[in-house]
């Protein structure tokens, strides 16, 4: 017979049925031509007919490889759905688990993606820095500075070739005017010319290298634009800044993402600055306040350019700065990582926390470890009822192989609805758990390639991992142990889910345990005795004038107006209230017997004399100020902190003395006692109080009365009376002071959020087991029943198993929560101590929660009627 | 009704099955239409015919009779089935009574 490729092909191209024929066909016809034509013209022909027969009248469906695979999947499928329909009970709590599991996991991975993608946005991020700031005194740290001196980002471009371009920022104080109009912008800013040649920031209209190039110049952001300018294009149109100078709009530019450490609607020309102070800010060392970020030429080391900034500072500012026994130091700060590292004087905007970024981190993976935890233990405890299954296949003639990929399969199965029902639940919660954790409405998904493939990567590796073990353990059983009906659970595996367990209660336990100690922290930090008095303060910010007497004049009619209602007991007028860090710091300062070397930096605080008795403030040595003494322009006030800095032990001693500010010398009246100026996180400050009888900055109301909405109506018709139409803006002291701690609250309650549903899905898993377990005993706590067994035996008999795992995580998770906590704990000034009572507690509450998780089951078993489970056998 | 109605070529290879009686296989049929109609047929179109008319149910189909010149292969030989004859006839009658009514005249030789 003739072979040929095509005729094999041929063949399996055919039915079976119909192939025998047409190969019969084909030969006699063959043999037929082969006397007649000879071998090789008939071998033509006959290639030539069979071709005829690849027609679809002819295909064989079954033999197609594609078609094999269609058919195991569709019983791979079958079998998995009948399956989860059987036990209706575990495939929820897998599923759900693994539901909620993915979709926390998703949630918290995506808040931490986006405070890592902090000011990723620009291109050349690489090479952008902030240079910051530590100003010494012998040799200690007096004060940290996110920004530094205006005179440092010219002077490290001209002496350092490396350095391609700078730009430097001061905050501006001044609100705005259009058409008789008045706008209160946050965080107006000075910007030097290139800010919009280093950042990528779009302009919508004016050039990125012009618009801040000259004097009474204006950048506004879109929303501001469109704010003030509705319609009309902005550009050229003038503003006043305050009531004083005309600025022409420049520039607009696209708002500021979230996701940068800057935030501003407004920014004004550095060269407006230089003409409205004098020249002296361009170059001063001296005076600190100006953000300077510079760009560097690709490929420079940043490092290396860092460690010669002590000898660059020594070489051309040494001199003066010994004479203080002052010393500055300079770091670089990479620009996309100032969110997540800096926290110092001068910030822009509230900074993030790496520790607590990376905490959340954990959490969300640990959430994400339990359920797929939870998936194998599930899986793998109730193999015993598929034993049979595997048994009967094996037998049938499946190789392990196959057993493993319809496990492997079920998992994935699985985990894919999981996926869903978990997508399902972002989508749904997404919006509520960005206002959770203090993200604007605006905010979107991420965007980071890198975000979405480490998700994916993630999540394949928790899918192939938790399916794979049950996959092993359960294609391994043996035919014949297993259907002679003597099988029992093996050890290891038993080990195995043991260890799982423990892992997993491991876990709760640091999240709980964590999340106790945060509350506690907060809850002590709110319990502080601040040493001044915050509640029922209104704090509004004064308002500017171009002249002091004009100011002075229009205040007394507010001043009238306000003392004469019933609702205010009190006002007093200071540059910084408590909650805030007073901007005002000044260095060089020290007492006049002293030298200069001796000075040291201090935080000042203008005030009128009301100020002290205003808000409760003990005065442990001297008097407060008070203006009958007529003289107290040349007196100041220092806290006890600034005492001992000043080198003085006991606050009598320095009372009397003359203290050296600024080329003026004034007289110390008074000590008053610490408090919490800033914030109970913070230590305590070094404070100076100045008298002013006008010192402008902010109004402090103490009120009295529940209607707030008609105290502030009534303050703000009085606020018009007196100034007219100058901004009204005022907050509630308590609530601004409480602000401080919003990102703590945040930390806190994300963290219980989080530790809640981990301890959930744990639980979940748990039911789950015990319900198996239990039931595998169900025939030996009936007959330890029948003879005789009370039933509290029986429960402790059930129970102590399990007990005794979460004994062992809680016992193994006490080192690391005592690690982390105590890191964690560092970043407060005042802290709770770490006692044995903070780790016991949640323990306790965790073992009681894992005892109810597992009574209901064995309370189900003990007071089953044994007869039930008895009368099979 | 699925085989009703069938084509010109079904029609003659379903014929030419009846007329080969117990030897109508692929090879058979296919010389038969050759020398009979004298027309030209490939063996797979026969093939292709005889599936279709027997997934209509004109055809019943088994295999016998290996002989050498088949290297030894059963030959897969047709029989036509009553739905077969009954559609055979069916045509022939339907034919029949056309041409009982076809006058004489009709062919302009009468």
């Amino acid at each position: 017979m003739v072979d040929h490729w095509l005729l094999r092909w041929l063949k399996r191209f055919c039915d079976p049925i119909l192939w025998e024929g047409i190969q019969g066909d084909l030969h006699e016809l063959y043999a037929y031509e082969v006397d007649i034509l000879g071998t090789k013209k008939a071998k033509r022909r006959m290639i030539r007919r069979s071709i005829g027969f690849f027609r679809p009248a002819f295909y064989h469906k079954q033999t197609q490889l594609k078609n094999s695979i269609e058919s195991m999947l569709r019983n791979n499928l079958l079998i998995t759905i009948r399956n989860l329909r059987k036990h209706k009970g575990y495939s929820a709590i897998n599923l759900l688990g693994l539901a909620i599991g993915m979709a926390a996991g998703f949630l918290i991975l995506q808040h931490v993606a986006f405070e890592l993608s902090y000011d990723d946005f620009h291109t050349s991020k690489e090479n952008i820095y902030r240079m910051r700031l530590d100003r010494t005194n012998g040799g200690e740290i007096r004060s940290q500075w996110a920004s530094g001196a205006a005179g440092v980002g010219p002077d490290i471009t001209a002496d350092f070739p490396e350095v391609k371009r700078y730009t430097r920022l001061t905050k501006s104080y001044a609100d705005i005017s259009y058409d008789q109009e008045y706008y209160q912008v946050d965080d107006p800013y000075y910007a030097s010319e290139d800010f919009f040649s280093i950042f990528s920031i779009p302009l919508i209209s004016g050039v990125d290298s012009l618009v801040l190039r000259d004097p009474y110049t204006v950048v506004l952001s879109q929303s501001l634009a469109e704010k003030i300018f509705k319609d009309e294009d902005p550009i050229g149109k003038e503003i006043k800044m305050g009531d004083r100078n005309d600025m022409i709009v420049t520039g607009v530019f696209q708002d500021l993402p979230e996701n940068s450490h800057m935030t501003f609607d407004l920014l004004y020309s550095f060269e407006t600055y230089i003409k409205l102070t004098s020249n002296d800010a361009v170059d001063a060392w001296d005076h600190d306040g100006f953000l300077t970020y510079i760009e560097l030429f690709p490929g420079t080391d940043a490092m290396a350019l860092e460690a010669k900034l002590p000898q660059w500072v020594a070489d051309t500012h040494g001199e003066e700065l010994a004479e203080y026994d002052e010393f500055m130091t300079f770091y670089l700060q990479p620009i996309d990582d100032i969110h997540l590292i800096s926290n110092y004087r001068g910030e822009i905007k509230p900074t993030g926390n790496k520790s607590a970024t990376y905490f959340l981190a954990i959490v969300g993976l640990f959430v994400l470890v339990i359920a797929w935890i939870n998936y194998i233990n599930l899986t793998t405890a109730r193999s015993l009822q598929r034993a049979k299954e595997v048994g009967i296949r094996k037998t049938l003639g499946s190789v392990r192989g196959q057993l493993i990929g319809q496990f492997i399969f079920e998992s994935s199965f699985l985990n894919l609805i999981a996926l869903a029902i978990a997508i399902i639940m972002v989508l749904y919660f997404f919006p509520y758990f960005n206002a959770f954790a203090g993200k604007s409405v605006a905010y979107t998904w991420p965007v980071q390639p890198e975000f979405w493939l480490g998700l994916g990567g993630i999540f394949l590796a928790g899918i192939a991992l938790s399916g794979f073990y049950p996959a092993v353990v359960m294609s391994g059983f043996k035919p014949l142990v297993v259907l002679r009906g003597s099988f029992a659970r093996s050890k290891s595996g038993n080990r195995l889910r043991q260890g799982l367990v423990v892992v997993q209660f491991f876990a709760s336990i640091v999240l709980i345990t964590g999340t106790f100690i945060v509350y506690q922290q907060m809850d002590f930090l709110r319990d502080q005795d601040l040493g001044v008095k915050i509640d029922q303060t209104l704090v509004i910010e004064t308002p500017n004038f171009q002249s002091d007497s004009v100011y002075a004049s229009r205040y007394s009619v507010f001043e009238n107006l306000i003392e004469n209602e019933s609702f205010v007991k009190n006002i007093t007028e200071s540059t910084a209230t408590p909650g805030n860090t007073p901007e005002w710091n000044a260095g060089g300062i020290r007492l006049l017997t002293q030298s200069e070397q001796e000075s040291s930096q201090y935080r000042i605080m203008g005030m009128d004399a009301d100020f002290i008795g205003f808000y409760g403030l003990d005065i442990v040595a001297g008097r407060a100020f008070d203006e009958s003494y007529g003289t107290e322009e040349e007196n100041v006030i220092m806290s006890e902190r600034a005492v001992k800095l000043a080198g003085i032990n006991s606050p009598e001693e320095i009372i009397g003395q003359k203290l050296f500010f600024w080329g003026d010398t004034f007289n110390i009246v008074g000590v008053v006692k610490d408090y919490r100026q800033e914030s109970p996180k913070a230590e305590y400050d070094a404070l100076i109080f100045r008298y002013f009888e006008h010192p402008g900055g902010f109004y402090s109301i103490e009120l009295s009365g529940n209607d707030m909405q008609n105290i502030i109506s009534t303050i703000e018709g009085h606020w018009t009376q007196a100034y007219t139409n100058k901004p009204f803006e005022y907050y509630f002291l308590d609530d601004h002071y409480n602000e401080q701690y919003k990102s703590e609250v945040r930390f806190g309650s994300i963290f219980g959020l989080f530790a809640g549903l981990a301890i959930f899905v744990a639980c979940l898993g748990l039911f789950g087991l015990a319900s198996f377990m239990t039931s595998m005993r169900l025939k030996e706590v009936s007959i330890r029943k029948v003879l005789g067994a009370a039933n509290d035996k029986l429960w402790l008999l059930l129970t102590i198993d399990f007990l005794k795992l979460v004994g062992v995580s809680i016992v193994l998770s006490f080192p690391l929560t005592y690690y982390l906590m105590g890191e964690w704990l560092g970043n407060f000034a005042t802290r709770i101590g770490l006692n044995v009572w903070l780790f016991l507690i949640p323990a306790l509450i965790l073992a009681l929660i894992a005892v109810t998780t597992v009574s209901y089951h064995t309370f189900r078993v003990i007071f089953s009627n044994p007869s039930d489970s008895l009368k099979c056998e | 009704m699925k085989g009703s109605q069938i084509g010109e070529l079904e029609e003659l290879i379903l014929l030419i099955t009846a007329s080969l009686y117990d030897d109508a296989y692929g090879v058979a049929i296919m010389k038969e239409v050759e020398q009979k109609a004298n027309r030209s047929i490939t063996i797979s179109t026969v093939h292709a015919v005889l599936k279709r008319l027997q997934e209509k149910g004109l055809l019943n189909s088994c295999y016998d009779g290996a002989t050498s010149e088949r290297g030894g292969r059963r030959k897969h030989l047709f029989t036509v089935t009553v739905a077969g004859q009954k559609a055979l006839e069916h045509n022939r009658e339907l034919r029949n009574t056309i041409w009982d009514t076809i006058p004489k005249m009709a062919f302009g030789n009468g």
